[in-house]
């Protein structure tokens, strides 16, 4: 292990396109993202016009100058490849998800296996953005999907352009580190 | 005021000893007209367990929230509601315990138990979606979606304030919840609720408790304590008391969380074999990667307990 690795702490974001992983990294880092965003190739989703295609990255200083590394996945499956990259050596995983797409259950399902694939110990917290503009986001059926994990997985509903409340993810990965 | 007390299914010795204790209670200042259940509503229901007769009683009187005292050979923790007494009671036992469930004995605090506070988490409404009103105010608990749902906010916070009240009326055969109405976490609206009437709520009934899930925090970042008490309850079944030990809450607010996750449903008791839980821990982090830790919690406002 380098050096440089023992002295950092890395926190990863990760979700389907449109769960609002860039717009948390903002709202939490320090620092603008160095955003790999490009167009949409399938046209506007809604407000959102860009998606991230490598990964956004930015920084969190810790009171003694420590960074904490946030990076953020981008959500199509044909950058899957970036995942185990990114995911080494991180002190856990956020996975961010829409609550007003009507997937939001199976697109829980699979980034939580994604995660898992990678690496079966990793803390990991759920965040789900969204829930306020629809009627049909079941909050029970996000719980038996992280149930069936066998790990008390934390599923916060979330506004990812709070500060404070994606802060909470954060807080909520750390304590159940324990 | 006469209180109206009535009994089912109860063996002989005891409907004896009931008519002794009817006398009894008036050094409580409490008249009592104890009859047979007849169906229709009374102030207090007595049964005995394991008496078919006695179980329809007491199903009923719940589904109208009369508070029912259960004769058994099986003592259990009083919850919201239901009351146990063991059928070798002494006669002195019962008139205390039937002023107590009368309102004749002063207690630490008072819920109403017809709350909305006490009544989400009994058996027949736990887990449902139901709309609860109380005077000009009423809410949909989506039990489902994990909201809870105003036609404005001034009746999600008035509801908020009187979670605890006496007077709510519920139903459960409403669909909760339309796209563009005041929402609100249920778990944060009750957790907030509880916190803001936590010196006035009864202790929650003495026992182990665990929590069988995360409460939906993500709304609430200011409720820090919360957390942690929550993720201390996820991690081993815990007391009342050990809770308050091991968390930066008073005792009141403890008991405020407990009665809160109840009513989310999320709340469950344990035996003393049951105080670990089969969850599987993360791995511990090494020294180096804990003091990082503790550095990164403490730039997230978490400190140590």
């Amino acid at each position: 292990m380098d050096n440089n690795r023992l002295n950092t702490l890395k926190l990863v974001i990760a979700g389907p396109v449109g769960a609002g992983k860039t717009t948390a990294i903002r709202s939490l880092a320090d620092m603008e993202p160095v955003s790999t965003e490009m167009a949409l190739t399938d046209g506007a989703m809604g407000e959102k016009t860009t998606t991230t295609v490598a990964l956004d990255f930015s920084t969190v200083l810790l009171d003694d100058g420590t960074p904490l590394l946030v990076y953020g996945l981008p959500g199509q499956e044909r950058f899957d490849h970036m995942r185990p990259i990114v995911i080494s050596g991180a002190v856990g995983v956020i996975v961010l998800l829409d609550g007003s797409d009507a997937k939001v259950t199976t697109d829980c399902e699979h980034w939580l296996d994604a995660v898992r694939s990678i690496d079966p110990t990793l803390p990991v917290v759920v965040g789900v953005t969204k829930t306020d503009t629809t009627a049909n986001f079941h909050m029970g059926q996000l719980r038996e999907v992280v149930q069936r994990s066998g790990l008390p997985i934390p599923v916060f509903t979330v506004d990812a352009r709070d500060r404070e409340q994606t802060a909470h993810l954060v807080r909520a990965l750390l304590v159940s580190l324990g | 005021m006469k209180r109206n007390v009535r009994f089912a299914g109860v063996s002989e010795p005891i409907k004896k000893r009931l008519r002794l204790a009817t006398n009894l209670l008036e050094a409580y200042d409490l008249r009592v007209a104890m009859q047979e259940w007849d169906g229709t509503r009374c102030d207090l229901l007595l049964v005995q367990d394991g008496d078919s007769y006695g179980q329809h009683a007491m199903l009923s009187a719940q589904r109208r929230h009369i508070p029912v005292l259960v004769f058994t050979s099986d003592l259990r923790p009083d919850d919201a509601g239901l009351s146990w007494l063991p059928e070798s009671f002494q006669l002195p036992q019962l008139v205390r315990t039937l002023a107590r469930l009368l309102g004749s004995e002063p207690s630490p605090g008072r819920i109403e138990s017809t709350g909305l506070l006490c009544v989400a988490g009994d058996q027949h409404l736990r887990g449902q979606n139901f709309e609860a009103r109380l005077g000009p105010h009423v809410i949909r608990v989506g039990a489902e979606s994990g909201r809870v749902t105003a036609n404005t906010l001034s009746d999600l916070l008035a509801a908020r304030e009187r979670i605890a009240s006496g007077g709510w009326s519920f139903t459960t055969d409403r669909a909760p919840g339309l796209a563009g109405e005041v929402s609100s976490s249920l778990d944060v609206f009750f957790i907030r609720g509880a916190l803001q009437l936590a010196d006035e709520l009864p202790r929650f009934p003495a026992g182990l408790y665990r929590l069988r899930g995360w409460p939906d925090l993500g709304s609430a970042p200011d409720l820090v304590n919360v957390l942690q008490l929550a993720g201390g309850l996820l991690r081993r079944a815990s007391r009342a008391e050990e809770l308050a030990s091991r968390s930066r809450m008073g005792i009141a607010e403890v008991h405020a969380c407990l009665w809160a996750f109840r009513a989310a449903n999320l709340l469950i008791a344990v035996d003393e074999r049951g105080s670990h839980l089969p969850h599987e821990a993360p791995p511990a982090p090494d020294a180096h990667k804990n003091g990082l830790l503790a550095r990164l919690a403490a730039r997230f406002g978490l400190q140590s307990s």
